[in-house]
């Protein structure tokens, strides 16, 4: 059985349009259109598209803050719909990891506060809000008010509220926008140990290279649909987008190549060589050079990053 | 049981983020002695010197139950409101809480706050006017006026629940705390009052709660005074509809927060 699945979400909001100090108009946004998705248990799951593009509408409707126009979604095999609290009790959520939390409150205070809201009685979800402070790395920080907490505290305190009551799924969005890069890196740490323990984490994110190595799976969102869909790998072959090959080869003997050859930064030439397939093709060339006598200086592998994949979807 | 938890894990946690912010307790238990003499020394001004301690006493409990009403609120107000801005509201709808304990255990901790005020006000009143015989019909009426406070949080409830409709939190409170203020007989006795606002009080909870407090203390209050105050609950079980049903057609349809 799917972690999730969704058929055919729809979802469309009213937007309301201004022009002068009262006159304006309505119309319809179609920020999700006919999504759907499964999502194995166990993995990551990657969601990425451009801003706008119906991610964040599509975690609120699979964890029962928005009722879709039409469409389905189970989550842990309970229906979005009509078994709401099962649900919500299957799963985890940061929706942003600057928010959510009361400003009076101390870190430790806000984590029981949403423990007990989960049914855990008072004592429990203390003793699990002060594991999960030490497990997100906050320390003696839990003790401090919410309101003094920087941007990377708050964020720590976020997947900590999401995992209050241990569930199963995670929906993480954009879990971490506005990090700096070691704190982003807890976090990804974080979601690997996570994943490990066996949870399912739907994760969205702009940074691709963070999404390409977390997730098994990748769909790229445009325009409320899915408009690619595999493993990062899957996605790059679909898209036919090929890995760049470059071998300097020492000396300045004249050799037979075939390949198109450039002067490389050390002088000697370097071999450009565009490969869909670089696990077969990069063993041929070193071959074929060394068949003739030469010397290898280096080797680079240059892969195509999720980002082009991104580029060549969403922009076609 | 897990309600239970559920709906103290809210009491506390709205509680201690509300006293801690000392502004609403020491705006409740201030303000009614300021206005409370001044209107009893305008009083006893114009009656030349014929206002009774009594009359000051009437003015105090007037002039309490009209902040507490005002705090109340624009609390469940900004409760909405706030809890939209920071997330926390979605957070909350996204727990598996009945949506009524969620309502119910804001407004009540509200309601804790406000009776906190009234028995420092009351405390201080009763002695100064009545003596300390006086303080048990202040306990007894500390148990009635949590009661006649039910129906204004029904009201609060409606006012929370268009105020995550229009994302605006003080017009609304505001304005029902004036039309609360203007009718409920806090400063003058209710049938001094034209016949329309006279009307409009005793539709609204809010007349009940002062009656009761002041009929209480002073040893004037009678039974059918109870009946109006089971009735005014009415307004409570409106309020838990109307918020039950904001929560499903409007909040989750439309969201709550992006
Ligand atoms: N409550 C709402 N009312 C009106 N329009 C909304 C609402 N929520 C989202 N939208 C609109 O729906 C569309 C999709 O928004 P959504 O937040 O799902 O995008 P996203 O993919 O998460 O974008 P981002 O990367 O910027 O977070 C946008 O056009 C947005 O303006
Ligand atoms: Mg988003």
């Amino acid at each position: 059985m799917e972690a999730v699945v969704c058929e055919n979400l729809v979802k469309t909001f009213t937007a309301r349009e201004k022009s002068g100090f009262f006159r304006g108009s309505r119309k319809t946004v179609k920020a999700v259109d006919g999504v759907s998705l499964k999502i194995r248990r166990g993995e990551v799951f990657g969601l990425v598209g451009p801003n706008g593009a119906g991610k964040t509408t599509t975690i609120k409707i699979l964890s029962t803050l928005l009722i879709p126009d039409s469409g389905d979604a189970w989550v842990n095999g309970f229906n979005v719909l009509s078994e709401a609290d099962r649900v919500r009790e299957s799963l985890g959520l940061v929706l942003s990891p600057d928010k959510g939390f009361y400003s009076r409150l101390t870190g430790i205070e806000n984590l029981a506060y949403y423990g007990r809201l989960y049914g855990l009685d008072k004592s429990s979800a203390v003793k699990r809000a002060k594991e999960l402070v030490e497990l997100v790395g906050l320390g003696d920080d839990g003790l401090r008010m919410y309101d003094e907490y920087s941007l990377g505290m708050k964020a720590k305190l976020s997947i900590a509220k999401s995992l209050i009551h241990d569930p199963p799924i995670l929906f993480l969005d954009e879990p971490t926008i506005g990090l700096d890069p070691l704190s982003a890196r807890k976090i990804r740490q974080m979601i690997d140990n996570l994943v490990k323990q066996g949870k399912t984490i739907l994760l969205t994110s702009h940074n691709m290279w963070e999404v390409e190595s977390l997730s098994a799976e990748v769909a790229v969102i445009n325009k409320g649909r899915i408009a690619a869909l595999g493993t990062p790998n899957e996605l790059k072959q679909k898209l036919g987008l090929v890995y760049l090959l470059e071998v300097e080869v020492l000396g300045n003997g004249e050799f037979d190549s075939g390949w198109r050859v450039e002067a490389g930064e050390r002088g000697h030439p370097v071999i450009h060589v565009e490969s869909r397939r670089p696990s077969e093709d990069l063993p041929e060339i070193l071959e074929k050079i060394r068949r003739q006598g030469l010397q290898i200086g280096f080797v680079r592998v240059h892969e195509p990053s999720m980002e082009e994949v991104f580029a060549r979807v969403v922009a076609g | 049981m897990k309600s239970l938890e559920k709906f103290l894990a809210v009491f506390e946690a709205e509680m201690k983020a509300y006293v801690r912010e000392a502004g609403p307790l020491v705006f409740m238990a201030s303000f009614p002695f300021f206005f409370s003499l001044l209107t009893y020394g305008v009083g006893s001004v114009l009656s030349e010197g014929q206002a009774s301690p009594r009359d000051w006493f009437f003015q105090l409990i007037g002039f309490s139950v009209m902040t507490i009403s005002i705090t109340m609120a624009s609390a469940t107000a900004w409760y909405f409101r706030r809890g939209m801005i920071t997330g926390r509201l979605e957070y909350t709808m996204a727990a598996p809480v009945n949506p009524i304990i969620i309502a119910l255990a804001s407004s009540l901790a509200h309601v804790a706050v406000a009776l906190m005020s009234f028995i420092v006000v009351g405390f201080v009143g009763v002695l100064s006017v009545y003596g300390a015989a006086h303080l048990l019909n202040l306990t007894a009426a500390l148990l009635l006026v949590f009661i006649a406070l039910l129906p204004v949080v029904g009201i609060n409830l409606v006012v929370g629940t268009l105020t995550i409709v229009m994302k605006e939190p003080e017009p609304i409170s505001s304005t029902v705390s004036a039309v609360a203020a203007a009718t409920s007989g806090f400063v003058y006795p209710i049938t001094m009052l034209p016949t329309l606002l006279q009307l409009v009080g005793k539709t609204l909870p809010y007349f009940y709660v002062v009656e009761t407090a002041r009929s209480l203390i002073d040893g004037y209050f009678e039974a059918t005074q109870l009946t109006n105050i089971f009735l005014m609950l009415a307004y409570l079980a409106l309020g838990l509809a109307v918020y039950r049903l904001g929560e499903n057609y409007y909040a989750r349809k439309v969201g709550v927060h992006w």
